[in-house]
């Protein structure tokens, strides 16, 4: 049965590859959305039993990790409210639940309690990983290229955190488009924005589109193999 | 004595197998850097089938043929495909791996798929420290690119490491994309930066093989069926 195994496995393999593919086309309009790509490697190896040639006996494919590409160039909207990086890293969040996600995403705005916040509400972190809010009887303050919160023209002294991904381990996604980072993170000040933008999405189309027919390929391909064997041990088994 | 019987019998194991491994083919058809396994057949033919019973081995009869499978791997590395990770780099030399350092010793890959670790060590998608030159693990600082000769270079411009490269004789599959077998280093080999070796399975030949193989296995069935009423009849008739 040992070839029915690595026939499921070559399906769900691609299965799990489109899926990831399939996401990344879905996000391809996204601001800051970071692209995802899927690494399959071949599943275990073993030798044949010695009676007949050498040979190995494979148990299919898996995905061994997701890889991720933060690329994406910069869009002007106009918005004095959005920013974006101009280097490498990601905005750092405070989740619902505690902890901290990260995100390329900066179309934020002053909540009405005076934090800074995203889109989905989640409040920005400033170089020492507390929320960023107004200053006490501020109404208004503006983010500059430099990172710093002005407000009335004068600095305030906080300037928004950025997580550089040469700090980061493993991340895996957390709610509203953010990535959880494994393990503890470095918050450093940001090194440049540009205000009135924001970073585009990294999705390739023609890199995402390939990616799904490639995958689709795989499955068409382990469909027939699935055939094959079950074919093949009906044949056995009916003797 | 039962000749035929073990000589369609032998055959049709080794097409069973034989279906397995093109299995396992075509669940990697999407994999990087995979090899495929390609089901070999020879003429089997054992020193005889004995039985050991209390008055000692009885020999019971010699089997003048048979088939038995094995598999040979098809060491014709895929076409390369461009990634985003300027890590990553596909071999394009003939027959040039990498070494990378498993908990069983040294293996080699063509999946140049290498990411950094938050403490700097180039490693693979699961995690294991490709070598440089000198046999060691590389260390390199953040935005280090691969060159065409396989040198890392870091952001300031400066050499950080050379990735090891390797000819392998006769490499023997492991899984996971590893190989093993006595290699020596590559002179003058040259890889392709921001490049992923594909899979070299051919999706149309595999499948011609699995149906030939499918057929094979049928006429084998049939070929033990023959046997086994030649048999009955040989013991209804003559007996």
């Amino acid at each position: 049965m040992e070839g029915l195994a690595a026939t499921a496995s070559g399906l769900s393999t691609a299965q799990r590859a489109l899926g990831v593919w399939a996401n990344d086309l879905a996000n391809a309009q996204t601001a800051g959305f970071v692209v995802e790509h899927p690494l399959v490697a071949e599943g275990p190896v073993r030798a044949m039993p010695p009676a007949g040639l050498p040979g190995s006996v494979g148990s299919g494919a898996t995905l061994a990790a997701v890889g991720r590409w933060e690329s994406g160039g910069i869009v002007e909207t106009g918005n004095p409210s959005d920013v974006a990086l101009t280097g490498a890293g990601f905005f750092a969040v405070a989740l619902p639940g505690g902890g901290t996600g990260l995100t390329r995403s900066g179309a934020f705005h002053w909540s009405p309690g005076g934090h800074l916040v995203t889109v989905g509400g989640l409040r920005v972190l400033n170089s020492t990983g507390k929320p960023v809010v107004l200053p006490a009887g501020a109404s208004h303050a503006e983010v500059r290229p430099s990172g710093q919160v002005f407000a009335g023209g004068k600095p305030t002294g906080i300037v928004l955190g950025v997580a550089s991904p040469a700090s980061l381990n493993a991340v895996r996604g957390g709610p509203d488009g953010t990535l959880v980072p494994v393990g503890p993170v470095h918050l450093g000040p940001v090194a440049g924005l540009r205000v009135g933008a924001l970073n585009a999405s990294g999705v390739s189309l023609t890199a995402a589109v390939v990616g799904v027919l490639r995958a689709e390929r795989a499955y068409a391909g382990s469909t027939k193999a699935l055939a094959a064997e079950s074919t093949g041990l009906k044949v056995i088994a009916g003797l | 004595m039962l000749t035929g019987l073990y000589a369609a019998g032998s055959g049709l194991a080794a097409a069973y197998r034989g279906e397995q491994v093109l299995a396992h083919d075509t669940a990697n058809t999407e994999t990087p850097g995979f090899e495929a396994l390609v089901p070999m057949e020879a003429p089997w033919r054992p020193a005889g089938v004995v039985a050991t019973g209390p008055g000692g081995a009885v020999p019971l009869g010699r089997v003048p043929w048979g088939v038995a499978g094995g598999t040979a791997l098809d060491t014709v590395a895929g076409a390369p495909r461009q990634t985003q990770d300027a890590l990553a780099a596909a071999p394009v030399t003939p027959n040039t791996y990498f070494a990378v350092q498993t908990p069983a010793g040294v293996r080699y890959t063509r999946v140049g798929a290498f990411t950094r670790t938050a403490a700097g060590v180039v490693v693979t998608p699961s995690g294991l420290p490709v070598l440089g030159v000198g046999g060691r693990p590389l260390t390199v600082p953040a935005g280090t690119r691969v060159q065409a000769d396989g040198s890392l270079v870091a952001a300031s411009g400066r050499v950080v490491g050379h990735l090891a490269l390797y000819t392998v004789a006769a490499p023997r599959p492991a899984g996971q994309g590893l190989y093993a077998g006595a290699a020596v280093v590559a002179a003058g080999g040259r890889v392709l930066p921001a490049a992923v070796v594909g899979s070299n399975v051919s999706l149309s030949v595999t499948t011609a093989d699995l149906i030939a193989s499918q057929r094979t296995l049928q006429a084998d069935a049939q070929a033990v069926q023959a046997e086994n009423t030649a048999a009955q009849q040989v013991e209804t008739q003559v007996g």
